[in-house]
């Protein structure tokens, strides 16, 4: 070996290997810087994105609470129905149609519309979106055959709520529908959020005990692949249904009660009408029908906008309660609450016989009887019997239009005695959209009309011919308070409220709004008064047992001007002297005065029906 | 061969290689395993067993050769490589939209990897015989064909990839046989220059994968699909990794093309920063001791050769990890040793072999 000069292209090399030697480590801290940035700083927001690639929250929806009568009859049922869903993001790029068109041929389901649901979709691409609602059994199934070649399509089983003989009980039970998008945000901030495209509640019991019988969701969190399919389930929490709302009302008696309406009105003998039933031993809700009413089974299942006009728009008002929400002159159904008034006052006493007026005459108003009052002097009993309401309607005055009475009622006693009996204020019902009803009052037509009250004043409301508005409800809570010697009871629907499992959460707790107080004497003048008018008429009757009642009808001109509408009104109660049940019917725009009480009886038949016998006598 | 010229074999250069072969092995198997994936995950990593065995086998037996014999080769090198290359595109056989394989026996081959090796070869050959005649423009010119004549015949594979890896090569052999730095700026200002021109060879897809990386976002489902799920991946790493075929990205198939041009997403996933790190550090040694082997080369040819090996790993690896990290663009570059597919992994051992069969007839080496 020899020493040889390197030559300036060989130093150049030597420089070269150099640069290479540092290029390494220069190239590899970039890359390491970089990995630094991606892996530790951005490493919990790429967590966060892995996991949010391969799992899946699925809810599981529970099964709704069931509502019942009081003897445990089903009024509503969870039928199996199926849901199909798609998660956009689990299709494939580009498979779209061809994922839409294996469905359209499975389910008989145009493209068209499946593809428009997806066009129209404004929600999250992981988020399911409802494509198909209220599958049937074999559509379901077939479907869930050819999952491996419907990537992203899941079908679930969302059972669609049914109601039994639906418009029958629709005041009550209400029905459910479709969440609407002001409810979803506020449930957002609430420890129990309801998923998207759920069904919630919208009127009646299905409303006001939403809480208790929506159950809470069940979560699978669900590992899923690339494609959408489902690898493993990672985590369940079951879904546990919601609680059973037993209702005070006897299914069977509202049945008869609504048909009896609903015939007027098809036959062409009324337009609509309500009845309200209730124990006057706890102000239990034994019968609350409206008439027309509407098919919760349609409303649940979701409207056009052309269905729900035509609902919006008819006269008669389907879906209003016409039992709470409705208010009617009360006309001669005043009588026996001003009797009583005037018996508690001392204005009245149950033996003194009287000549029934043939009219009243108050500064030139003529008041008269609806019937002919018989000539022969009459006590009380027999003058609520006969239906003499001059007689009454005389000793309401401050200074009475009878004859031989120096000392009346009084405006201030009537107004106070009709708003204990519970009218001019809400009864207290649990169900939404309850209506006051209306009494002037002096104050009322100081402010509204700028008018003094004067004596006319007060005849006009007491005979209920005036300005006066009830609801049915009122009539019967009241008419429950005249056969229970002056108890008002809060209506109560809420039998009992059972968890799935059947352990009892709340029994009916009768809650007394006030109690009148009424004298023995009142209540047993009053209670006779009323048998006497039922006998006296021949109005209602049940074989074997007794009934006491009135009716009667109140006039109110119709739009016209013309003709005068007849609202026809019975109220009662039964057995006279063991009160178990409260009746108020009323009929709209009857032909008939009498139609009420024939409806009436039609409930009270069926209510002491020997196959509820047992149950009426184990009542304590 | 004389037991001493095993002295100079460098343990440390064969050991690394040993080591990323089998890292790769592993890795492959946790690329491919996944639920009911047991048989495909294992049947992977056999596969890549047998090839870095066989790789392996071979580096040692390359030890034996003398590498000077290669630069006698010329010419038949220079034809087989062209006539290799010509026969995929003629006889190719088609996958994922590209022909670049060539099915020998049960085997498919792609040539195109192969050739990386003989350009090297070639091109050292001819760098060599100029020597210092480099620092003349001309010569640099002269030398191009080596290079550019293969990359035009794997460029409509269509394989831009590999094209880019012939001339990186080309680019670092001229600069180790002593370029001059303005003839490599010219170099560049033409290049620059000719850009419009080349860019109009380029399919229309060839250009959106190109660019993509600079806004993956801009189209997640399609062309941007792959880097985003890359960057989860590796994000989801964090410093410690989610555990050996633990990984969500990689076992329920978020990811794509994992087992080869992705596998290091695989391996930052699942062994996080600092099985990364260590990974990265093992390609450093790597590059040190190929550079070392040129250094110590007897003659030039043997350091020209090394170095061409040095710039073909180290680029395909810098622009493998970097595209990965959404740092270059994707153009289908495995990572060396690493990825899944026997041509390349065979190709590097073979290149190491050589850098080994050039460390041990080093200057000064007793014989």
């Amino acid at each position: 070996m020899s020493i040889q000069r390197r030559l300036p292209i060989q130093q150049e090399r030597e420089r070269r290997i150099s640069i290479f030697l540092v290029l390494t480590p220069v190239l590899i801290t970039i890359l390491l810087a970089r990995l630094w940035w991606v892996q530790i700083v951005l490493g919990p927001q790429y967590q966060r994105r892995a996991n949010f690639n391969h799992e899946r929250v699925v809810t599981i929806q529970p099964l709704r609470g069931i509502v019942y009568d009081r003897y445990d009859q089903q009024l509503v049922e969870n039928a199996p129905s199926w849901q199909i869903t798609l998660i956009p993001a689990d299709v494939p790029n580009g498979e779209m149609t061809a994922v839409l068109r294996r469905l359209s041929a499975l389910t008989h389901i145009e493209l068209e519309s499946l593809d428009v649901r997806v066009r129209d979709d404004k929600g999250s691409p992981v988020q399911a979106l409802t494509l198909v609602d209220g599958v049937q059994r074999d559509v379901a199934f077939s479907v869930l055959e050819h999952l491996d070649s419907l990537p992203g399509v899941h079908v679930d089983y969302i059972p669609q709520r049914q109601y039994i003989d639906g418009p029958a009980f629709a005041p009550v039970v209400g029905y459910v529908g479709l969440i609407s998008s002001q409810q979803y945000k506020a449930a957002l901030k609430t420890p129990d959020p309801y998923p998207v495209n759920s069904f919630v509640g919208k009127a009646g019991v299905e409303q006001v005990f939403e809480q208790q019988l929506r159950g809470i969701l069940g979560h699978q969190t669900l590992e899923i692949d690339a494609s959408g399919q489902t690898v493993q389930t990672i985590s369940t929490s079951k879904a546990i249904p919601g609680d059973s709302v037993e209702l005070t009302v006897a299914a069977d008696v509202q049945r008869v009660a609504y048909q009896a309406l609903n015939s007027l009105v098809q036959q062409g003998k009324a337009t609509g009408g309500a009845v309200v039933a209730v124990d006057p031993r706890n102000g239990a809700v034994v019968v609350l029908a409206s008439v027309p009413s509407y098919d919760p089974n349609v409303l649940s299942s979701g409207l056009t906008a052309a269905e729900w006009s035509r609902l919006m728009s008819n006269p008669a008002h389907p879906l209003v309660d016409h039992a709470i929400s409705s208010q009617y002159p009360p006309g001669p159904m005043l009588d026996p609450f001003l009797a009583a008034a005037e018996l508690q006052a001392g204005v009245l006493q149950p033996q003194r016989n009287w000549v029934c007026p043939q009219r009243i005459d108050v500064n030139g108003w003529l008041f008269f009887n609806s019937r002919t009052v018989p000539t022969a002097p009459v006590n009380t009993l027999g003058a609520l019997g006969q239906g003499c309401s001059t007689l009454f309607l005389g000793l309401t005055g401050q200074q009475p239009a009878v004859t031989g009475v120096k000392q009346g009622l009084g405006h201030v006693n009537l107004l106070h005695w009709l708003e204990a009996f519970g009218f001019r204020q809400p009864t207290g019902i649990i169900l939404p959209g309850e209506t006051t009803g209306f009494l002037p009052t002096p104050s009322w037509y100081e402010r509204s009309l700028n008018a003094a009250w004067t004596s006319v004043d007060t005849y006009l409301v007491a005979s209920g011919a005036g300005p006066d508005a009830i609801t049915p409800i009122q009539l019967a809570v009241a008419t429950a308070a005249l056969a229970n010697g002056g108890k008002v009871w809060q209506p109560q629907l809420l039998q009992r409220l059972i968890t799935p499992s059947g352990r009892v959460l709340t029994e009916l707790s009768p809650h007394l709004t006030r109690n009148l107080a009424l004298s023995t004497s009142t209540t047993s003048t009053i209670i006779q008064g009323l048998a006497e008018a039922n006998r006296a008429r021949n109005s209602v009757s049940v074989p074997g047992f007794t009934i006491a009642g009135l009716g009667g009808y109140a006039t109110s001109p119709n739009t016209t001007g013309f003709l005068p509408v007849i609202d026809s009104w019975w109220t009662g109660f039964g057995p006279t002297y063991d009160p178990q049940i409260a009746v108020t019917v009323l009929v709209q725009d009857a032909t008939d005065g009498r139609q009420a009480g024939n409806v009436a009886e039609k409930i009270l038949t069926e209510f002491f029906h020997p196959s509820h016998a047992a149950e009426v006598s184990n009542v304590p | 061969m004389s037991p001493r010229l095993w002295r100079s074999f460098d343990p440390l250069l064969f050991a690394v290689a040993v080591l990323l072969t089998a890292i790769g092995v592993t890795m492959v198997y946790a690329a491919l395993a996944g639920p009911g994936q047991d048989v495909a995950a294992r049947d992977g990593a056999i596969r890549e067993a047998v090839f870095g065995t066989l790789g392996l086998t071979l580096l040692i037996g390359t030890c034996f050769i003398d590498y000077r014999i290669f630069r006698g080769l010329f010419w038949p090198l220079v034809a087989f490589n062209c006539l290799f290359l010509l026969a995929v595109l003629v006889l190719g056989h088609a996958s994922y939209g590209a022909q670049r394989w060539l099915r020998i026996g049960v085997l498919p081959i792609q040539p195109s990897e192969l050739g990386k090796l003989l350009v090297i070869l070639t091109l050292a050959r001819v760098l060599a015989d100029a020597d210092d005649q480099i620092t003349k423009f001309t010569t640099i010119l002269r030398s191009l064909p080596i290079a550019l004549l293969p990359a035009a015949l794997v460029f409509p594979q269509p394989d831009l990839g590999t094209a880019l890896v012939y001339g990186a090569i080309w680019v670092g052999m001229i600069i180790g046989a002593g370029a001059r730095w303005r003839h490599l700026g010219a170099l560049v200002l033409v290049s620059l220059a000719l850009m419009p021109f080349l860019l109009h060879f380029l399919h229309g897809y060839q250009i959106q994968r190109l660019t993509i990386f600079l806004r993956p976002e801009s189209d997640p489902k399609g062309a941007g699909y792959n880097i985003i799920q890359a960057l989860i991946a590796i994000g989801s790493g964090g410093l410690l990794g989610q555990g050996w075929t633990f990984g969500t990205q990689t076992q329920f198939h978020f990811l794509r093309v994992q087992q080869s041009d992705f596998i290091f997403s695989v391996i930052a996933e699942q062994l996080g920063f600092l099985g990364s790190f260590l990974i990265l550090m093992l390609f450093g040694l790597l590059f040190n001791r190929i550079v070392r082997a040129a250094a110590v080369s007897q003659d030039l040819y043997g350091r020209l050769v090394a170095i061409g090996v040095f710039w073909m790993l180290l680029f395909q690896t810098f622009v493998n990890v970097g595209m990965n990290l959404q740092l270059t663009p994707v153009t289908g570059i495995p990572l060396p040793l690493i990825s899944a597919g026997g041509s390349s992994l065979v190709t590097s051992l073979i290149a190491i072999g050589i850098v080994e069969s050039i460390h041990m007839r080093r200057e000064g080496a007793s014989f």
